[in-house]
């Protein structure tokens, strides 16, 4: 039989500073890594180079890997995740965001090769859990 | 606990992990004896993920949201109607 050649609905908690946290897919599908691209191409003409969206850099990724995260207003209610939520932090938490999704994403690309060229590699299990609930 | 219940809404979902595999609305879950049944009208799905393991039924209330494991399902013509387990929340 085999390889299963479809991404599983796993999530992976990423600790940020002050306690807080973010839960992420743990891998993109086809369609939403196709979804980051697409939403971070201006302009695509053949033999040209390709235009950005600068105001979409970084932001499409986040917004497709990020399901939930801890964080509360300033009268400790949670903040419900959304992409306006996002354009509404402050600089220094969208950087730790976008760090920890590049980290953890260069992570699992890393693990994959190892895959594929036979070695083992493995994601520590205290970081990941399944998620039954959005 | 009550012997029979129904409990119907507007708005649910079937999700697989984090994915909505579905979205419901008109559902109707009826507890006879301690068998949970669920109807609704299916109004987008996913066919993937929608034959995928484990499903949740979700549905808002107004302090949270109503969890089911769903056991079995069966969808045609746009009719939903599957055996849930226990409620989760």
């Amino acid at each position: 039989m085999g390889r299963n050649r479809f991404v599983q609905p796993d999530t992976v908690r990423l600790d940020l500073s002050d306690g807080d946290y973010i839960d992420i897919k743990k891998e993109l599908n086809a369609g939403e890594n196709r979804r980051v691209f697409g939403r971070l191409v201006k302009d695509m003409r053949a033999g040209e180079a390709i235009t950005l969206e600068p105001e979409q850099v970084g932001l499409t990724k986040i917004v497709e890997y990020l399901i939930g995260w801890s964080f509360t207003d300033g009268d400790g209610r949670s903040v419900d995740l959304s992409e306006g939520a996002i354009n509404n932090l402050d600089q220094d938490t969208y950087r730790e965001i976008s760090d920890a999704i590049d980290s953890h994403e260069a992570k699992v690309i890393s693990e994959r090769l190892s895959r594929k060229n036979g070695k083992a590699g493995t994601l520590p299990s205290e970081a990941i859990s399944v998620s039954a609930v959005s | 606990m009550f012997e029979k219940l129904t409990i119907h809404g507007d708005v649910a979902s079937l999700l697989w992990g984090y994915r909505t595999a579905a979205t419901l609305s008109a559902w109707r879950i009826t507890k006879d004896q301690q068998q949970w049944k669920l109807t609704a009208t299916v109004q987008q799905m996913d066919a993937f993920q929608a034959r995928q393991r484990p499903l949740l039924f979700s549905a808002p209330h107004e302090n949270g949201r109503w969890c089911w494991m769903v056991e079995e399902l069966h969808i045609s013509d746009r009719k939903l109607t599957a055996t849930l387990g226990q409620p989760l929340q």
